[in-house]
């Protein structure tokens, strides 16, 4: 395996790493569920805790070897698992479970409102340094992880062999009779809680390195029930049992990026299998399965997983392969799946059927991250290493794009159009807008709600999160430009189900504008909170990416009267021509699909793209790609105002004022600009 | 904050905090019979809740009828995995249940990826009641889930059943001994617990809205469940309720860094100061 790296495909390097920090992980809970039988779903939050100590010890200390910062990692789990550990460990295991998933949450709130960890925004994690030279590269972090793993798991198998291992077997069989055995319960307990945290807080601590990007986004609860699938496929209570389970896990994660969001399905059945036909997992089923039978079945799950070698650079005689990583399950994924497969995908048919672009048809492949970065950031590897894809198109969410922001740069990969508005994008040479940022949309909103309709008092409802916080931010700016002030600003977390609180004090300020900056579906109920209150003396303006059909369809009458900046022409209405070629496309190809702003904005993508890609002619490289995107001059989209793009990659700077009238979006104003 | 909207937030936080004990009623009957923790359970609500909406939306039936089908179709489900699944590997430990029900819940996201909004009986335009104004809609899911609790009581205290299945979340040795049929208390109660969800996902369904996502909520239903004391059903809507407010409260006194982790904090801590729960006992294993 030590020359394997330099042989391997570079994307199969990075897989085989993260096979190796599941590993660990792996062994830690199941030295702690599969010996103690204490069931734990909150190893995604120690994993984290690991995760920020390395990242954080590497950014503010990079002089520290490597090797200490794991071990830091590692002891910080450690203790923090303890303190949290001691007092639940004389819970029984259904009430532990409960406690540890209530670790979780707790651990990614923490992470979220904490300033060191940057919240919602993640932390980009510095390249490992050695020794003051240089820094690791894929195949350097790929004997880190192996080395590492490699010691972990001979720790484990001489643990389980000592005193302390049977009194840990005693433990599951029987805590009572192992207590009469003398075997002392409680401190057994708490050694391989800490044992375990410990194992997962170094691992966390590989991870971070590894991918590259930490958000808390990454350490939900379904990373945990991940963890618990692998020992529970691989068998509880066995050291190579975890190494199959974690590598098996890991390679079918992988290979099941294609299928999208029938990952849980699959997930879901091979659990429920394994306990019918095969409790006690891979390890009880081969009987005893040896230590060398388990690092042979990983190597060879690693090899077969793929072995494909496509042409250079995704641009053939006859074909372009582009492509992306997107949300097509998570909280994001109608978004992504309409943008894609009905967006981006529907303008490709479009001209592939017209005979392509210079004579070559566009290919499409999108792998799904669940708004999840560190899935970003493996769907993007793949996508370039293994599909050998030309360029990104379309991917969708701040921290899913800007966790593969470097790689891409380091690669000169373009990133086009991504579905996400924050500045943070901008000034990046291969990085090319796909909305119009949110601060230029807030100067547009506040300079026509201060200017034409003479606003003064404002408030926000925001999203806890960068899009929200971006938002926030900017219309601050702008608001003190007009020499103003945000009355009032209450945050929402994702996903979360009642918003009455936040509306009840939003109300007590009286703002005369109310922003909202969330997503469709708490967007809809804070409409629907403020009608059952009865609060009418204000205007509901929605912001950017919310102001679409699909959160009107939610909110009902709710949403009559609410204003907000419009991005796009009503797709369902619109006489624009390129709206309704857009329409036609639809009718034609898709036509069980509704039009809708997110597959608009797609197909504009991709109509974007093909622009481009025409002008670049028949030597099409990225660099001739940048080059005649970048002299696009008032391209007329028939969708869109005619647009330019300059040095400054951003393609639209524009938005119009609508107002919901009888559940359609009714314009106001004419294309408003902020150049 | 006046008081008006004051008790407006506290009522809201009870429509949300009884949707919490439907939940975590489901979860401690099944945990009563079978002693395990139905994972699926959220799965369960948000699969029924979109079989009542199709025969809505496609079909075009009345609400009422509607939300019938939906129930039926919950119990049909509840009885399916009990026979099909849960049953055959009942002389298996209670991880091997839970792990199962694990594996239905992934299975069960797999429905949708989309949000749609589903029609209520009540209206959300407000209703003055005094100087207090407060939604129907939540008046509707309080009146809804309090009878919905009722008829549950009435059915464990004074029939045939209720009583069979007290005997078996007692002792099941001795339940059966006394001629109970285990089997079929613990069929009874899968199919009783998804009758729950499914009356809680369509009450629920017009304010959080349809989607796949729904379902998260049984992990509400978990933390109303051991706040209150697993294994008790006065408990279970105690500790619902007191989840709905104290989230709904929250946001208004504590700033916002910890107030979204407060129902986790709240059950850490009692799980600490009192690890059966607030009206739970802890069980003593004996040997």
């Amino acid at each position: 395996m030590a020359s394997w790296p330099w042989v391997a495909p570079r994307y199969f390097v990075f897989l085989a790493s993260l096979i190796f920090v599941n590993v660990v992980v792996a062994l830690g809970l199941n030295l702690l569920s599969g010996y103690t039988n204490q069931l734990s779903f909150g190893h995604a939050g120690f994993l984290a805790i690991g995760a920020y100590t390395a990242a954080l010890t590497a950014i503010h200390a990079p002089r520290v070897p490597v090797v200490l910062t794991l071990l830091l990692a590692g002891v910080v789990t450690a203790v923090v698992g303890l303190a949290f550990g001691v007092p639940c460990l004389r819970l029984g295991g259904l009430y532990l479970t409960m406690a540890t998933l209530a670790f979780g949450f707790v651990i990614t709130e923490a992470i979220l409102s904490l300033d060191i960890t940057h919240g919602a925004d993640g932390l980009r994690v510095p390249a490992v340094a050695v020794g003051g030279v240089g820094t690791l590269g894929d195949t350097g972090r790929y004997y880190l992880t192996a080395a590492t793993a490699a010691v972990m798991v001979a720790a484990a198998v001489n643990v389980v062999r000592t005193r302390t291992g049977r009194a840990f077997l005693a433990l599951r069989e029987s805590e009572i009779a192992a207590e009469a055995s003398g075997v002392p319960v409680a401190a057994y307990k708490t050694l391989a809680f800490g044992v375990s945290a410990f194992y997962t807080g170094v691992a966390g601590g590989l991870f971070a390195f590894v991918v590259g990007f930490l958000s808390p986004d990454a350490f939900d609860v379904f990373l945990s029930v991940d963890f618990v699938v692998m020992i529970i496929v691989g068998g509880l209570g066995s050291v190579p049992g975890s190494i199959v389970g974690a590598a098996i896990v890991t390679v079918l994660h992988d290979s099941l990026a294609a299928f999208q969001n029938y990952r849980p399905l699959i997930f879901g059945v091979i659990l429920i299998a394994c306990m019918r036909f095969m409790p006690g997992g891979i390890a009880a089923a081969t009987r005893r399965i040896s230590m060398r039978l388990a690092v042979s079945l990983v190597v060879a799950l690693v090899m077969l997983s793929g072995a494909t070698a496509a042409a250079q650079q995704g641009v053939t005689d006859t074909e372009i392969v582009i492509g992306g990583s997107n949300s097509f399950s998570g909280p994001l994924a109608y978004t992504g799946e309409q943008a894609t497969r009905y967006g981006v995908d529907l303008y490709v048919k479009v001209v592939n059927d017209a005979g392509g672009i210079n004579g070559r048809k566009i290919r499409t492949v999108y792998y799904d991250d669940g708004y999840k970065p560190q899935e970003a950031v493996a769907n993007t590897r793949k996508l370039l290493e293994q599909d050998k894809i030309f360029a990104v198109i379309a991917p969708q969410g701040t921290p899913p794009v800007m966790a593969t922001l470097d790689y891409l740069e380091e690669n000169r990969v373009p990133l086009l159009f991504p579905f996400q508005g924050s500045p943070v994008i901008r000034g990046k040479k291969y990085v090319f807008s796909g909305m119009t940022l949110y601060d230029r949309q807030s100067k547009m909103m506040i300079d026509y709600l201060v200017g034409q309709r003479k606003f003064k008092t404002f408030g926000v409802l925001y999203q806890d999160d960068d899009y929200g916080k971006a938002f926030l931010a900017a219309y601050e700016k702008d608001l003190a430009r007009h020499g103003l002030k945000l009355g009032a600003a209450e945050p929402v977390k994702r996903g979360v189900t009642d918003v009455s609180a936040q509306i009840a004090k939003l109300r007590a300020a009286s703002p005369q504008v109310t922003f909202l900056v969330l997503t469709p579906g708490p967007g809809a109920q804070a409409l629907k909170e403020r009608q059952k209150i009865g609060w009418t003396e204000t205007v509901m303006v929605s912001s950017g990416p919310l102001t679409d059909e699909k959160y009107l369809g939610l909110a009902g009458d709710a949403a009559e009267g609410v204003e907000g900046l419009s991005l796009w022409p009503d797709p369902l209405t619109s006489d624009l021509p390129g709206v309704k070629a857009y329409r036609a496309a639809m009718q034609k190809y898709f036509d069980k699909n509704e039009p809708n702003r997110y597959s608009l904005s797609g197909y504009f993508a991709g109509m974007l793209f093909a622009e481009g890609a025409k002008r670049a002619g028949r030597t099409l490289t990225r660099e001739t790609l940048i080059g005649a995107l970048e002299n696009i001059r008032n391209f007329d989209s028939g969708i869109l105002p005619p647009l330019s793009i300059g040095a400054d990659h951003e393609t639209q700077k524009q938005g119009f004022w609508v107002r919901v009238e009888q559940g359609r979006f009714k314009a106001l104003t004419d294309w408003l600009k902020a150049d | 904050m006046t008081w008006a909207s004051l008790i407006h937030v506290v009522v809201s936080g009870l429509a949300t905090g009884s949707i919490y004990a439907l939940m975590a009623l489901a979860l401690v009957i099944i945990y009563n019979a079978t002693r395990t923790l139905n994972f699926a359970q959220g799965e369960m609500l948000m699969v029924s809740t979109f079989i009542g909406w199709t025969a809505q939306r496609a079909l075009g039936w009345p609400l009422a009828v509607c939300v019938v089908v939906a129930v039926v179709a919950a119990a049909l489900m509840g009885w399916a995995i009990e026979r099909l699944l849960i049953r055959r590997a009942v002389s298996a430990t209670h991880w091997d249940v839970l792990i199962i029900t694990l594996g239905l819940s992934l299975a069960g996201l797999l429905w949708t990826h989309d949000e749609f909004p589903f029609p209520s009986f009540f209206g959300t335009r407000p209703v003055a009641l005094g100087p207090v104004r407060v939604a129907p809609v939540s008046l509707g899911i309080i009146g809804g889930s309090l009878a919905l609790m009722t008829a549950l009581a009435a059915l464990f205290r004074w029939t045939r059943l209720g009583r069979a299945m007290r005997a078996v979340a007692q002792n099941q040795r001795a339940a059966r001994l006394m001629g109970i049929s285990v089997e079929r208390v613990y069929a009874t109660s899968w199919v009783l617990a998804a009758v729950v969800g499914a009356v809680a996902g369509v009450l629920v369904a017009p304010v959080v809205f349809l989607s796949s996502k729904m379902g998260l909520i049984v992990i509400n239903g978990f933390t109303a469940a051991v706040v209150g004391g697993f294994g008790s059903m006065p408990g279970a809507v105690a500790g619902g309720m007191l989840l709905g407010v104290i989230e709904n409260l929250a946001p208004l006194y504590l700033p916002s860094g910890i107030r979204y982790s407060v129902p986790f904090l709240v059950l850490i801590a009692i799980l600490v100061v009192r690890p059966g729960g607030l009206l739970g006992r802890v069980e003593r294993r004996k040997v």
